[in-house]
């Protein structure tokens, strides 16, 4: 069924429509809630409950287009309720690049590369991350979100999300590199 | 004219350099520490790597996507039953 017709038969109360949207868009939702609660199924579960009953209760003001981003805006806003706050900022300093006194590297970076299905790892790795530097890389790199609009979900100033967003490629980066490099 | 640039300051700095948000002399002598310095080139490719990496690793098509357990549908079936 098209979103359009799905959107109709929801606002008439249809019951099947609604098992119809938990069974076409609950799959990307509980991927992305497991994602952002770094698999803990239990909370995944309940951050998708809650996006389904307040889409439920919120269809007619739907304005009717984008189903699947409003549903996935939704289920991501209830997952972020759900994280742990403060978000963990452990030292992530072991990952980041040392320098000399003088400013110059420490070390010269390994060379490496990824294979074309490197997905798998760089996910495992980005879950090595505190939440305050996952998360801020999940919603921007991961859900394609801006900045303003990272800082907004998190209540962060824009510059702190620069800086985390900065921090979060650069230990990532030397997590990549410890999987995938070699010594040159 | 200004001191180059230590390799500190290029990594620090590097998203922003990346981003086009610096001022354009700034972002010059970005360009020229850039090419000399062997090590943060190295440095500022493999960052390149890690960013387009992570983004292809969350987008759609590429994570893996599993059902919705028949207990969840329930669950939510059952938290927002229609009242007609």
């Amino acid at each position: 069924m098209e979103d359009t017709l799905l959107v109709d038969a929801l606002r008439r109360g249809e019951a099947p429509a609604f098992e119809t949207l938990v069974r076409n868009h609950g799959p990307r939702l509980l991927e992305m809630t497991r994602r952002l609660l770094r698999h803990d199924d239990d909370a995944a579960r309940a951050a998708v409950q809650d996006a389904f009953v307040l889409a439920f209760d919120a269809i007619e003001g739907f304005d009717g287009v984008e189903l699947a981003a409003w549903l996935h805006d939704l289920a991501r806003s209830a997952a972020l309720l759900r994280l742990p706050r403060p978000l963990a900022e452990e030292p992530i300093d072991a990952l980041l690049p040392a320098f000399l006194d003088d400013g110059h590297h420490v070390r010269h970076p390994h060379a490496w590369s990824a294979p074309a299905e490197a997905g798998a790892p760089v996910r495992d790795a980005v879950d090595r991350l505190p939440d305050a530097f996952r998360i801020v890389l999940l919603l921007h790199d991961g859900e394609g979100l801006g900045v303003s609009a990272v800082a907004r979900a998190l209540g962060l100033t824009d510059n702190l999300v620069k800086l985390r967003l900065h921090r979060a490629r650069q230990a990532l980066r030397g997590l990549l590199e410890a999987h995938f490099g070699r010594e040159n | 004219m200004k001191p180059s640039l230590t390799c500190r300051e290029f990594v620090e700095f590097l998203d922003r350099y990346l981003c086009r948000e610096l001022p354009a002399e700034t972002s010059a002598r970005f360009d020229a520490h850039l090419a000399c310095c062997p090590t943060c080139s190295a440095y500022a490719s493999t960052y390149r790597e890690t960013v387009a990496l992570a983004r292809r690793a969350f987008e759609a098509d590429d994570a893996p996507v599993s059902g919705v357990p028949e207990e969840l549908v329930l669950a939510i079936l059952a938290a927002s039953r229609p009242t007609t």
